[in-house]
């Protein structure tokens, strides 16, 4: 593999959703933008029975010589959350100061009991020693034209950080290779939308963070 | 024709990346680098029963089977798709066969014997185990299979090593006339990663089989013979194993950590994480344990480290190849890393560095500040087992019983869950049906319900059957046929009267098949119209407690299947005037498209799929179809 030392760092990366979101469309998009940069990754994905509705997690590892597919709590760079609750089941993979993108979708799991607001999901992370990024990727997808689009709203989200190791023009090319024009057009809203979050310091309160 | 003959063409999955140009490096699937080696090599013929974490190999196989012109079958069961495959490598026409871990038990009856025969062409069989148990009932690992049957193991650390042990196994199963396993585990086969392809030989499909009974037979007279000239053969495959170039030793110093498989993948990156000093011994054959290659690499080392996913298989090989050599060293392994689970690169971290005396701590864990609820995996929206779960639930109310419910393998295992709880045991693959046969003689007080899937009961329900009709053992089956296999991918199988590649093959009755073999009751019902669902459940039962044995199919295509393809669709709501909040709905069928709304049941639009049932159900028909 031929894999280039731009980034000489490995990026970890953990989405969390609900099985049927698209989390594996999601891999699979940054894996084929991987290839045409000639960058190394490995993506660990849950297939099977946990699929059926139930939480699911897909582990991404970018940069020259990644081998181990898993991310151990801890270790991630990146938490993108697909739906409110899992992230709060994801956010124990993240490094200290390291960002967690969270959609504006929230699922409770049917005969569930006291489901926490989203509300009061976000303010409680973001008392935690992360930064906390909400994407409104449900909306995004909506005004595309398609439920379906949220996972590219996300990954636009993402993408937003890890530019300078995966263009935008890159993995949008991809994108619409693989999935149509209305896929990239919901990815592009979802990097704007985050890039001009990222920027501005409201997105965390915390300040340990703050210079990170 | 049924409903739909042609629904279960297999879905093209990275057809473009699988029929790849030689030296180009493309994202792959683990399970697709696997068939990818296979077709470099030439295979011209692929059997399998699917299974999580296996199935891709077989599909990715099927999407490209008329292209290639390879002979790809999913069989009824592993043990025939084993058998069919083991027949093609006697002919000389190179061969796969795939299964998850316990497909492997199922198939290892032939298993057992086969490296007794032997093959005349390359024959791989790859087993694609699952530790932690993400989709499976244990976590046996099945490199222990190689070393009780006389079967070279292979194991890959990634998706490329995949490909290249695939092509690899098949050669020296070709030049050594004898069959390989190729062990997987889900974070190879269920790993994407770039991968480079090599040429692809053109397949060899057509076999011949000249008439040589000593060869082929294993009466007793020839079998003795054939396991003499075995033990011969094994020591020839650990020699050759020892110059395979996968196996090799990396750096030196004087710990050796001995990595296999995905072991390798962890180890790697915990060196360089630790920066430790080492001599790693990569193991890509742990069966048998390449001897020259690991004697070599033991000289002047003073502790050894062996990481490997699930068994001690290697650890205890090299054991006791110290003990021959006479040589002590301290050893870990297994007592620092235990023995379930997966491996993750703080396992191995940690263990690594209580070894070379090194500080390691895994960094502060950020805790969730509010604990999520649960999320198990559940019945999808518009499952048609939830309306049979809830017609069996009621169907046992009205009548004043309590039965046991004995499960299966499928998506309808998910019936553990409440508000159904219907799965009171869940051993294997026909199971239900297996274990109902000894209740129903030993619980007299209560019915025993089977529930089995349609799938499932091809697979290995059949026998169970004929034992209860034949010894009287009454019972009530109900065969839950959704006309496809829905847990592992939408497989086709005898049912949908469908092959592999899409085209048609003969459609076996479920129904038929109960009549014919003598049940004393055999009724079909639509699960979506739940009273007459609940009338067949009602009389089956009766049947049932009267001595007899009773087949009930519910039969209703998968919900997700008939979304996508458009023949189930429409949404919907609930009239809040007419509804009178008895929320029968939400608490007696779990749907995930019903949720509370200011204390009414609200269809979620973007969810439903148009089923009905809730309304079926409602006292007050207080759902409507809003399109």
């Amino acid at each position: 593999m031929p894999s280039q030392g731009i980034f000489k760092d490995k990026v970890n990366i953990v989405i969390v959703g609900v099985g049927g979101q698209g989390l594996i469309t999601f891999g699979r998009v940054l894996g084929e933008a991987c290839i045409r940069r000639g960058i190394d990754i490995r993506i660990a994905e849950t297939h099977g029975m946990s699929q059926r509705g139930g939480a699911v997690e897909v582990f991404v590892r970018i940069g020259y010589g990644v081998r181990a597919p898993l991310v151990s709590p801890g270790q991630a760079d990146y938490v993108v959350a697909t739906e409110v609750l899992e992230a709060l089941r994801g956010v124990r993979y993240l490094k200290k100061c390291g960002w967690i993108l969270i959609s504006d979708i929230i699922l409770p799991p049917p005969l569930a009991k006291n489901v926490p607001l989203p509300e009061d999901i976000i303010t409680a992370l973001k008392k935690l020693p992360i930064n906390v990024i909400q994407v409104p990727a449900d909306a995004i997808a909506r005004k595309v034209g398609d439920v379906r689009t949220m996972n590219m709203a996300m990954l636009g989200g993402l993408v937003a950080f890890i530019e300078s190791l995966l263009p935008i023009e890159v993995v949008a090319e991809v994108i619409e290779n693989m999935l149509g024009y209305i896929n990239k057009e919901a990815f592009l809203m979802g990097y704007e939308e985050v890039k001009n979050k990222k920027s501005d310091n409201t997105s965390t309160n915390n300040k340990i963070c703050l210079d990170k | 024709m049924i409903r739909g003959c042609f629904k279960n063409l297999p879905r093209v999955r990275g057809k473009h990346n699988i029929l790849g140009e030689p030296n180009t490096t493309v994202l792959l699937l683990g399970n697709e680098a696997i068939a990818r080696g296979a077709m470099e090599y030439g295979i011209g013929f692929a059997a399998a029963y699917p299974g999580t974490p296996s199935s891709e190999v077989v599909e990715t196989l099927s999407s490209v089977a008329n292209e290639l012109g390879i002979y790809v079958e999913w069989s009824v069961n592993e043990k025939v798709a084993f058998e069919s495959a083991y027949a093609a490598a006697m002919s000389g026409v190179p061969s796969l066969t795939a299964m998850k871990h316990v497909g492997l038990n199922v198939a290892a009856d032939p298993l057992m014997t086969s490296a007794y025969t032997g093959v005349e062409a390359g024959f791989i069989i790859v087993t694609a185990d699952d530790p932690y148990m993400h989709s499976s009932q244990n976590e046996q690992d099945n490199r222990w299979y190689g070393l009780h049957a006389y079967i070279p193991v292979l194991e890959p650390c990634d998706p490329q090593e995949a490909k290249d042990l695939t092509y690899i196994g098949l050669e020296l199963s070709e030049k050594l006339h004898h069959p390989f396993i190729l062990r997987s585990v889900t974070r190879v086969s269920h790993v994407r990663a770039p991968v480079k392809l090599g040429i692809m030989r053109g397949s060899r499909a057509i076999g011949s089989f000249p008439r040589n009974p000593g060869r082929w037979t294993v009466i007793p007279e020839n079998a003795r013979k054939m396991k003499l000239r075995l033990l011969e053969k094994w020591r020839v495959i650990e020699s050759n194993l020892s110059e395979l170039p996968y196996n090799r030793i990396e750096g030196d110093g004087k710990v050796l950590i001995v990595a296999s498989g995905i072991g390798y993948a962890y180890t790697s990156e915990a060196v360089e994480t630790l920066g430790v000093e080492a001599k790693v011994l990569k193991i890509a054959s742990p069966v048998p344990l390449p001897k020259k290659l690991v004697e070599k690499a033991v000289e002047g080392v003073e502790k050894v480290l062996i990481i490997e996913e699930c068994d001690p298989v290697v650890e205890l090989q090299l054991k006791a190849l110290l003990k021959d050599m006479d040589l002590r060293v301290e050893v870990y392994g297994e007592n620092l890393l235990g023995r379930r689970g997966e491996l993750t690169l703080d396992r191995v971290l940690e263990s690594m560095a209580k070894v070379f005396k090194v500080p390691w701590s895994i960094p502060e864990l950020i805790k969730p500040p509010i604990e999520p609820p649960p999320r198990p995996p559940i019945l999808c929206p518009g499952c048609p087992h939830r309306a049979t779960f809830y017609v069996l639930k009621m169907a046992s109310k009205r009548l004043k019983v309590d039965p046991i419910y004995s499960g299966d393998i499928g998506c309808y295992s998910l019936g553990i869950q409440p508000p159904f709880n219907a799965q009171d045991v869940i051993i294997e693959m026909g199971g239900s049906i297996g274990l109902a046969n000894g209740f129903a003689h030993t619980v007299k007080e209560r019915p025993v319900v089977a529930i089995i899937g349609d799938s499932t009961f091809f697979h290995a329900g059949l026998p169970p059957l004929v034992n209860a009709i034949y010894n009287r053992a009454p019972m009530l089956i109900i065969v839950l046929d959704n006309e496809t296999t829905a847990m592992t991918g939408f497989q086709p199988h005898p049912g949908t009267g469908v092959k592999a590649d899409g085209s048609p093959g003969k459609r076996v009755c479920i129904e038929c098949i109960a009549k014919v073999m003598g049940a004393d009751y055999v009724d079909v019902f639509d699960p979506y119209n739940v009273r007459t669902a609940l009338e067949a459940v009602e009389k089956g039962f009766k049947v049932v407690m009267a001595g007899g044995v009773a087949v009930l199919v519910a039969r209703r295509e998968c919900s997700l299947n008939a979304a996508r393809s458009g023949r189930l669709s429409g949404v919907y709501q609930v009239d809040t005037l007419k509804c009178i909040k008895c929320m029968l709905c939400l608490n007696e069928l779990a749907c995930p498209a019903i949720k509370v709304e200011k204390g009414f049941p609200k269809v979620v639009e973007n969810l439903c799929v148009g089923c009905g049932v809730c309304n079926e159900i409602c006292p007050v028909k207080a759902f409507s179809k809003i399109r």
